[in-house]
């Protein structure tokens, strides 16, 4: 718990490798989880990773330490951990050229509900890389609803916005990354141009 | 577009979105942005916005996980006031703690904390509501819900009065309680829930762990907990994304009411409660809930929804029944709960729990798991004031299942027969065999003349006969009877009668067939040979062996009774008309091989009968006219069969009101009647939307019938000319669809591509909405004829659209379940198999897949090879692919002779389309840049006509 509190201090100082390693902390952690929970329930359980991410909070920062700051580093950090691990999913499961619909992927043991829309992770995370490059605050929020689950009331609050800001960024970036994923031909315009 | 002209884009999108239609949006773009790209731009953020709503509303993972810590950091620690102690408990909500409040008193208290993902705020705000109310219930069998709040890491948390209790079905079965001593259990916790009603509050979530048992001196005190949480925690479940958390929203499915599995969940009263009680009474009594748990537990929402709704579940005592050795039941965790082992929990054997359990208890079990609550008992009280009248042996208000029951039955175990009969809106609803019903239900209420009825009840209660009674021998009813009625046997014959119907409802057909030989040997033994009674007797005699199956039996009987009653009532009587119309409702019932032409006379003579004895315009005469006219469009001349239709439409919307349901299918007959002969789309239109409106009133908005009127809409608004209604129609079939839980069905998905048919061009303008029809097309066909050539023919056809309208990700989804479906056996249609492994592995290569399409693409050219003359031009255009899918993996020397000699072939071919040849050669242009052979790509690139630029 110290590690990660030190780590969150460094991040608020901001030290440049210091969002990386609350990162990695996180993706340790909800592995490592992820893991013990599983050794520890029947086989075929269902592991719900964003609960994961709530564990992950408590243990790593307890109750005490709900400064909001913070809170944003890590729910921004379990975020990125999260796409990760699901982006490195979708690749394999690409690669392993998988049949039938989305349902549980198995990996490092660990079965994770995949998303219940037929939302291809790879292109929404391509999509979600340039728009970041233009706009990084809504694609941070899109990051923190999408992938920790954040509701877009606290999100808002994490990023300082308003809520009938954070409402309109949200709008915005689900109708750019739509149409950058399934939009006809001419959709690319801007970060083509 | 340079990138100072972003905050452009983004601000001219936020003030279009302001603007509602897609009509004031592009009047104010071109007001507002003269730059055409970047309106163009804008136009196409609009487009995607509309078609995004539910895109990224569900996050990657499920939000609504419940996944407390394992228990080391909340115990021990302080949450509010108190300090956590012990764990006691786990749920679908979270987890339940034993606690210590420290001031202002000290006491224990039980601490539940809900799950983390619901808005904390809400519920707290939610529960405030409440709180006067929960303050006011003051009651025994009650756990006062003291406090509520959120935990620093903000997941909301209640306060209870802590109970140290068994579940209810638990104490029951551990103590081998017998069925009087559960009824009375049962009967406080109807009382505890019925003090809270009076205060206003409703608990919702009424189940047997919420329902534990305390001893008190020794005496069993139930305690109801958790009132007012349910509603604290209740969230609207309007959204379809929301459907996930469904289940963990409400946990238990096996005690959730027909009010409550409606998605809004809004519209919930006390009358939710009472039939939880119910589902509670049905566990208590037969160790088992009315649904089978597990099959709750795992079924998709939607399924849940619909056996919820419509599935009526056995009757207690046949449950009893019909439990198997293995059969797991949630009153009876860890021990056997075969039939024997549930009937020695309650002190008795089965036979002796089936005959306690039979009539009045079935009666009152089933009239609390009424579907609409209008029919349950109308207040937790009621529903004890039953149970109280049975343990004092007076008889109970509940009754045998009533017409309502046993037309779903019906309807339930005909839908297929009835779909299939080709009638499409009517069919949808019920069809013939509602009518046929209504009729047969008439008739029993006609049987027995009321007054006779109410004078015999009135007379046996006094003497303490219940004709109900199901262990009532025919031989003691005579033997009582004759005590009371000397050799009146007029009388004795009513009486056997009335016991015959009470024998008939409880579904003993042989019993009840000697109570009316009986009675009729009463009836007989005086000398007239014609009486209203004899008449009486043998249509039930008739109506016994009709539900028997013996329809030659039935038939014989209701023409003697038929005879019988013209000779005592004349032909312009109700009576008659009565008779009349159970003969051509049985003749209905033997089906094709019957001569419609007797049914017709049968049925005119049934119309003229009630004409004559009610007047033309009875709503009686009325809805008999509408049913047979209906019957005609199938089974008659067209013309003869429009004629009865508009007379039957005209008098309907006369008489009738809007939600008759005998004016709403001859409307939509009338329309199909004429759309049959006239193919007049214009002049059906009208009647349609009166069906629209009609049904709209019957069903639902949301229900299946008013889905598919408005899919019908569509290819006659088009056919009319009027395209642009037509999407609209088709729009909101759409939306419908994608937000009601509507069961698919096969006839769905031939009128969804009828309409598609009829609106083919104008959907080219449209191709959100297509795609839209198409994802509800897939989805109807996969669940009803998903193994079928159609549904492959389907996927593919949807997968091509998809692929060339930028739905990649679902166009390659369609094309690998088509391929999943084709058997790989090149034998049985290698053309159609290989063109999507072409057409697939094109896609992948679109998308700089080439690893994955390449053993797709081999796939295909064997299939052509084995199938196809060599040199053949459809084998080449595959080699041609399979050379891109080599040359894109480096694989240079694999992929040249594959390039060329396709090439060679398509460039020579006379069929070949031009789009292959200038392909082939773009592709070796490709092959050479990349390998690094500049030379040889100038050349070929050189060969190439000219045409369009690179892409």
């Amino acid at each position: 718990m110290g590690d990660v509190t030190r780590i969150l201090e460094a991040v608020g100082r901001g030290e440049p490798d210091a969002p990386e390693c609350l990162m990695r902390a996180v993706y340790e952690e909800l592995h490592s989880l992820a893991a013990q929970k599983l050794s520890r329930e029947r086989p075929g359980h269902t592991l719900q990773a964003t609960a994961l991410v709530h564990e992950a909070y408590l243990r790593l920062l307890g109750h005490r330490n709900a400064d909001w700051q913070n809170r944003r580093h890590f729910f921004g950090a379990a975020a990125e951990a999260m796409r990760r691990i699901l982006i490195e999913r979708a690749r394999r499961k690409r690669r392993q050229r998988h049949g039938g619909g989305l349902k549980q992927v198995p990996l490092d043991g660990v079965d994770v509900i995949q998303p219940p829309e037929s939302t291809d992770l790879l292109a929404l995370d391509d999509a979600l890389r340039r728009f970041a490059a233009e706009d990084p605050v809504k694609a941070e929020l899109v990051k923190l609803r999408y992938f920790a689950g954040v509701p877009l009331e606290q999100a808002a609050e994490m990023l300082e916005l308003s809520r009938a800001t954070a409402y309109r960024y949200w709008t915005y970036a689900k109708a750019w990354l739509f149409n950058e994923i399934h939009g006809g031909p001419g959709a690319g315009a801007v970060h083509e141009g | 577009m340079s990138s100072a002209e972003r905050p452009n884009v983004e601000e001219l999108f936020n003030a279009a979105l302001e603007r509602q239609t897609p009509q004031e949006r592009s009047v104010f773009l071109a007001q507002h942005c003269p730059d055409g790209q970047v309106r163009e731009h804008v136009q196409a953020l609009l487009r995607a916005h509309d078609c995004a709503s539910a895109f990224l509303e569900s996050p990657a993972v499920d939000a609504q996980a419940t996944m407390l810590s394992a228990g080391g950091e909340i115990v021990g620690a302080m949450i509010g006031a108190y300090k956590v102690l012990q764990r006691i408990g786990e749920g679908g909500f979270g987890a339940v703690y034993m606690a210590e409040q420290q001031h202002p008193v000290r006491r224990m208290v039980a601490l539940k904390i809900i799950k983390a993902g619901m808005d904390t705020r809400q519920v707290i705000a939610r529960f405030e509501a409440e709180r006067q109310a929960l303050a006011m219930m003051d009651h025994p069998h009650i756990a006062r819900v003291l406090d509520a709040g959120a935990t620093e890491s903000g997941r909301p948390y209640f306060v209870m009065e802590l109970v140290r209790g068994i579940r209810i079905t638990e104490y029951c079965d551990s103590r081998k309680l017998d069925t009087r001593q559960r009824l009375e259990l049962f009967m406080d916790v109807c009382h505890a829930v019925q003090h809270a009603h009076q205060k206003g509050i409703i608990h919702r979530d009424l189940k047997p762990s919420n329902i534990l048992v305390t001893l008190h001196d020794s005496r069993a005190v139930p305690k109801v907990i958790d009132f007012g949480i349910a509603k604290a925690t209740h969230q609207r479940l309007t959204d379809k994304t929301l459907f996930t958390e469904f289940r963990q929203l409400i946990g238990t499915p096996e005690y959730m009411s027909p009010d409550q599995a409606d998605i809004s969940g809004l519209d919930i009263d006390t009358r939710t409660d009472v039939y939880s009680l119910g589902v509670l009474l049905y566990e208590l009594l037969t160790g088992t809930t009315p649904f089978d748990a597990k099959t709750l537990r795992t079924a998709p929402y939607d399924e849940i929804q619909r056996i919820i709704r419509e599935e009526e579940p056995p009757v207690p005592s046949s449950r009893v029944h019909t439990i198997a050795g293995g059969a797991r039941t949630p009153a009876s965790r860890g021990g056997s709960s075969s039939a024997e082992a549930i009937a020695q929990q309650r002190s008795t054997d089965v036979a002796g729990l089936r005959r306690a359990l039979r009539g009045d208890l079935d009666w009152i079990v089933m009239k609390s798991l009424e579907k609409d609550r209008t029919r349950r008992y109308q207040t937790a009280k009621e529903l004890a004031d039953d149970i109280q009248r049975f343990l004092d042996r007076v008889p109970v208000i509940a009754g045998p299942p009533g017409a309502a029951y046993k037309l779903r039955k019906f309807v339930q175990r005909h839908r297929l027969g009835v779909l299939a009969s080709g009638l499409i809106v009517a069919a949808l609803v019920a069809g013939l065999s509602l009518a046929t019903l209504g009729f047969v239900h008439a008739r029993r209420q006609a049987l027995h003349s009321r007054e006779v009825s109410a004078f015999l009840t009135e007379l046996v209660t006094r003497h303490e006969l219940d004709l109900r009674q199901p262990t009532l021998e025919t031989s003691d009813v005579i033997r009582r009877a004759e005590e009371l009625f000397g050799d009146d046997h007029a009388l004795i014959g009513s009486m056997l009668l009335t016991r015959a119907s009470s024998l008939i409802a409880a579904a003993r057909n042989d019993d009840a067939l000697r109570a009316i030989e009986a009675a009729l040997r009463m009836f007989r033994s005086r000398s007239a040979p014609d009486q209203p009674s004899i008449a009486a007797a043998i249509a039930m005699q008739a109506q016994i062996h009709q539900e028997k199956g013996d329809l030659a039996r039935a038939e014989e009987l209701y023409r003697e009774a038929l005879d019988m009653k013209r000779r005592l009532y004349g032909e312009r009587s109700k009576v008659t008309a009565d008779a009349l119309g159970s003969l051509t409702g049985l003749l209905l019932l033997y089906g094709s091989p019957q001569d419609p032409a007797e049914i017709e006379r049968f049925w005119r003579e049934t119309v003229r009968a009630y004409e004559a004895a009610l007047g033309p315009d009875h709503p009686m005469t009325v809805r008999e006219l509408c049913s047979f006219a209906c019957w005609t469009l199938n089974n008659a001349d067209p013309d003869e069969s429009e004629r009865l239709l508009s007379d039957a439409v005209e008098r309907a919307r006369r008489v009738l009101g809007m939600d008759d349901l005998a004016r709403f299918k001859a409307i939509n007959a009338l329309a199909q009647v004429r759309w049959l002969k006239q193919g007049d789309a214009r002049g059906t239109v009208p009647l349609i939307h009166e069906l629209l409106d009609m049904a709209v009133r019957i069903f639902r908005q949301d229900s299946l019938v008013v889905a598919s009127i408005r899919i019908q809409l569509v290819p006659l608004l088009a056919q009319a000319g009027d395209l642009d209604a037509a999407g609209r129609s088709l729009e909101e079939y759409l939306a419908v669809r994608e937000r009601a839980a509507i069961q698919p069905n096969i006839v769905l998905v031939s009128l969804e591509s009828t309409a598609r048919d009829a609106l083919r061009g104008w959907l080219r303008e449209h191709p959100h909405l297509e795609k839209r029809l198409l994802d509800c097309m897939l989805r109807d066909a996969e669940a009803t004829i998903d193994a079928s050539e159609d549904y492959r023919d389907l996927l593919v056809d949807a997968a091509e659209w998809m692929a060339a309208n930028g739905y990649k990700p679902d166009a390659e989804a369609a094309f690998r379940n088509a391929l999943a479906l084709q058997p790989a056996d090149p034998k049985s249609a290698p053309q159609k198999r290989g063109d999507v492994l072409l057409a697939l592995g094109e896609l992948l290569l679109d998308a700089d897949r080439a690893a994955e399409a390449e053993p797709l693409l081999a796939e295909c050219v064997e299939l052509r090879r084995a199938s196809q003359p060599a040199g053949h031009w459809l084998i080449a255009e595959a080699s041609s692919a399979l050379g891109q899918a080599a040359a894109e993996q480096g694989a240079f020397e694999r992929a040249e002779p594959l390039l060329l000699e396709a090439n060679a072939v398509l460039q020579n071919h006379p069929e070949s389309p031009a789009k292959r040849r200038r392909e082939a050669v773009e592709r070796l242009v490709r092959l050479y840049e990349r390998w690094g052979r500049a030379e040889q790509a100038e050349r070929w690139r050189a060969r190439q006509p000219a045409s369009r630029a690179a892409p």
